[in-house]
């Protein structure tokens, strides 16, 4: 005869947690060990049949991840907020509390935020609502966490869009800086932005960045075309910026020179009015010193083969 | 290769021979010039007695012709190799300790990894332009670090 007490979370709607004294019998615990693997099931294995269902999504910026993990209650033609969510409640969404994992330090509307796991909660008001990020990530929809200086605590302003039923988290937009996270139930919307710390600054030092500006000579190999053309380097606004005669696509016709260190850069496609495309790994401007002045580069490939090789004309 | 796309598909696509170094310099940055500051790999200390006789050789290589190059210059430079860790993420295999390893019968990772194959044709191209195994370890810190 096994005695033992346990605390178990209520179902949905019910309210609290409570403690049980549960006696079971040998055969008790074989049949519940049974019942137990029969019913195991990705995410909350409960009995309740879900109403709002376990949903996710993650994005990835510079190295930096982001997942959300929560419930998804549908809308169901009822009022939502200011009446199933009154006013001033501390809301997460259905069931377990909605999760943010960040495997990364990051800043959240400004605001910095260590890397870890964390239950998002709003509490909700008709103009503003306070965004609150709780370093307990497993709990209850019924259980708000009570304030505490250990959370992230930030006002954010809810809009309307496009009509959602079933509560959605996304990342409308994604920059090379950070993304957008936004909540759609109903016709409201809210949500904050988080940025990471870039793992290569476009900004570039100026006492590095005077060793490589200039004007060269780039004889390119038979993979850009077998030629010889102009290849310039500026430093502007605290950024290297290369103009590259006859590139091999419009967006590298200007790029920015991201620093890796060692003499090395890697080329950012950038728009006429300056905006970063994308930065490509792939391809390597290897300067080359001398009294710590470059006298020309070469231009490798993701595999280390030679496309290029310049020379310093001035 | 005028469309940004057809650019790409050639970065991805490049020949992997290798070709040598047209500029071949022994300096470095000599005031360290570092990049930003990013979580470097750890670099084994090289063996003392290490030597590149299980690098794979030209015969185990016959269906990968190309790579023969770099397997014969990884097994040239064994105190180098073996005194880098490898970026590629599979320094979490407890039984890869080095960059050598990667070229290696034992694992025979660079048969089938571009970074490691990338690191290993960086390696040999430092090395034969003059460069310590400390500057080498700073470039590839840079470069995939």
């Amino acid at each position: 005869m096994i005695s033992r007490r346990r605390t178990t979370p209520l179902p949905r709607l019910t309210g609290g947690t409570r403690t049980n004294t549960v006696r079971i019998t040998r055969a008790g615990l074989l049949l519940t060990g049974a019942v137990a693997l029969f019913a195991l099931v990705p995410g909350d294995a409960t009995a309740q049949i879900r109403a709002s269902e376990r949903g996710g999504v993650f994005q990835t910026v510079d190295g930096t991840t982001f997942r959300i993990e929560y419930s998804r209650p549908q809308a169901r033609e009822r009022e939502l907020f200011g009446d199933i969510v009154p006013w001033g409640k501390v809301w997460t969404g259905a069931n377990w509390a909605t999760t943010l994992e960040l495997d990364k330090d990051v800043t959240i509307n400004g605001n910095r935020l260590a890397a870890g796991k964390y239950s998002v909660w709003f509490e909700v008001q008709p103009e503003q609502w306070t965004a609150i990020l709780d370093p307990e990530p497993r709990l209850f929809h019924i259980m708000p966490p009570a304030p505490s200086d250990d959370q992230l605590r930030f006002e954010v302003r809810p809009a309307s869009g496009a009509y959602v039923e079933v509560l959605t988290w996304t990342f409308p937009e994604v920059t090379h800086t950070g993304a957008r996270l936004q909540l759609a139930w109903g016709a409201t919307t809210v949500g904050f932005d988080i940025g990471v710390q870039p793992s290569r600054p476009l900004a570039t030092p100026p006492e590095i960045a005077e060793r490589h500006t200039g004007e060269y000579r780039l004889e390119l190999g038979p993979q850009l075309g077998d030629r010889e053309v102009s290849f310039d380097v500026r430093y502007e606004d605290g950024k290297l910026i290369a103009k590259w005669e006859s590139s091999p696509n419009p967006l590298l016709a200007e790029p920015y020179l991201i620093h890796l260190g060692e003499g090395m850069f890697v080329p950012g496609e950038r728009t006429e009015d300056g905006e970063l495309v994308d930065v490509l790994m792939e391809l390597i401007f290897e300067f080359t010193p001398l009294d710590g002045r470059s006298t020309g580069f070469e231009l490798r490939a993701l595999d280390d083969e030679l496309w290029g090789t310049a020379t310093r004309i001035r | 290769m005028e469309s940004r796309r057809g650019f790409l598909r050639a970065l991805g696509g490049a020949a992997l021979a290798l070709v040598g170094s047209v500029v071949g310099v022994a300096a470095d940055w000599r005031d360290a010039e570092r990049g930003p500051a990013r979580k470097a790999t750890t670099h084994p200390d090289p063996r003392p007695d290490v030597d590149g006789s299980n690098v794979l050789t030209a015969a185990d290589l016959s269906g990968n012709p190309d790579l023969i190059p770099l397997f014969e210059g990884i097994a040239k430079i064994p105190q180098i190799a073996d005194g880098i860790g490898c970026a590629c993420g599979c320094a979490s295999d407890p039984n890869i300790r080095s960059l050598l390893t990667c070229f290696e019968k034992s694992s025979r990772m660079a048969l089938f990894c571009e970074i490691c194959q990338a690191e290993g044709r960086m390696a040999v191209r430092l090395h034969d332009n003059g460069r310590t195994l400390d500057q080498i370890r700073a470039a590839l810190d840079a470069r995939f670090g």
